[in-house]
């Protein structure tokens, strides 16, 4: 296991497979996007109970689920750099935070909007609407932790703690909405018994679900890539003042 | 009985959407232009 993942934290062979990956789903996502968008205002229904304002759903329920998606990726990355010091896996972990966090934003905002136009208020101290917004307070706490500890490594371990620690939210999100009674509806996508929209509603959901999945992707990519350019790029920086003092320690004077 | 809200949608479902396209728009191009200026330094170097 160990030998698996050093093969794949190596920075070289992470860049030379990645980098036909980026534009894949760089573009992916836009076509993606696109096309959801199209079908979410112009072929799919407006509901029978909450009329256009369904259309709200097109953008919010994918960021909700990229937001926990996200951060379970997140929580994996950490982990694997906690206990193999893989520093690839620490940079996929940072660089996932600022994509998660914005997701989990967007989810609670267009949320707060559609329970405006439904419930008829924008907040409730509701166990989903509060677990969800205990997530943005642990990517928060995560961007700031990385930013507060200037020695990387001490950094990277103590994020990851925080990291794994959160990922218990996770699963009280997911199943907030079954263990307590909630403003918030149950599951209608994923859930025993299938969906319980009409297929005109679930494509461009899950179009958009993809492309946001996709964006996410090509976010994290771009973002570890860069942050893999500027160390090599620092390294490099210190190689030759190291190089010039080698012929000086062979030759004592 | 249920009482059904009179509340225009269409604001929420144009802010909802343009605050998505907003934020992870400005974030794919904060990415994008870091990793531009990354290229041009390592070209000067």
């Amino acid at each position: 296991m160990a030998h698996f993942f050093s093969r794949l934290a190596n920075p070289d062979l992470f860049m030379r497979v990645t980098r036909p990956l980026v534009p894949v789903f760089g573009l992916g996502a836009l076509a993606l996007l696109v096309t959801g968008t199209i079908l979410a205002f112009f072929f799919s229904p407006p509901d029978y109970k909450q009329g256009e304002s369904v259309r709200i759903m097109y953008v919010h329920v994918p960021a909700a689920w990229l937001a926990l998606q996200t951060y379970a990726g997140l929580a994996i990355a950490a982990f694997v750099g906690f206990v193999w010091r893989h520093r690839l896996a620490d940079i996929v972990a940072r660089e996932s935070a600022p994509i998660g966090a914005a997701f989990t934003l967007l989810a609670l905002l267009t949320g707060s909007l559609w329970g405006k136009a439904t419930w008829g208020v924008y907040w409730d101290w509701d166990p989903r609407l509060t677990s969800m917004l205990v997530l943005l307070f642990l990517y928060a706490g995560y961007i700031v932790l990385w930013r507060a500890i200037s020695n990387e490594a001490q950094a990277a371990r103590a994020t990851a703690l925080l990291a794994m620690l959160g990922a218990i939210n996770l699963p009280i999100i997911k199943f907030s909405v079954d263990w307590w009674d909630s403003l918030h509806q149950k599951a209608s996508v994923v859930r025993e018994g299938g969906p319980s929209m009409p297929a005109s509603m679930l494509w461009p959901l899950f179009l958009m679900a993809l492309g946001y999945m996709l964006l996410s992707f090509w976010y994290i990519l771009i973002r570890t890539r860069t942050a893999l350019r500027s160390r090599r790029n620092a390294a490099a920086a210190i190689m030759p003042s190291v190089a010039t003092l080698e012929p000086v320690s062979e030759n004592p004077v | 009985m249920i009482q059904t809200l009179t509340i225009d949608p269409t604001p929420f479902i144009l802010i909802s959407w343009l605050a998505s396209a907003l934020l992870l728009g400005g974030l794919a191009v904060h990415a994008l232009l870091a990793a531009r200026r990354r290229t041009d330094e390592e070209s000067r170097q």
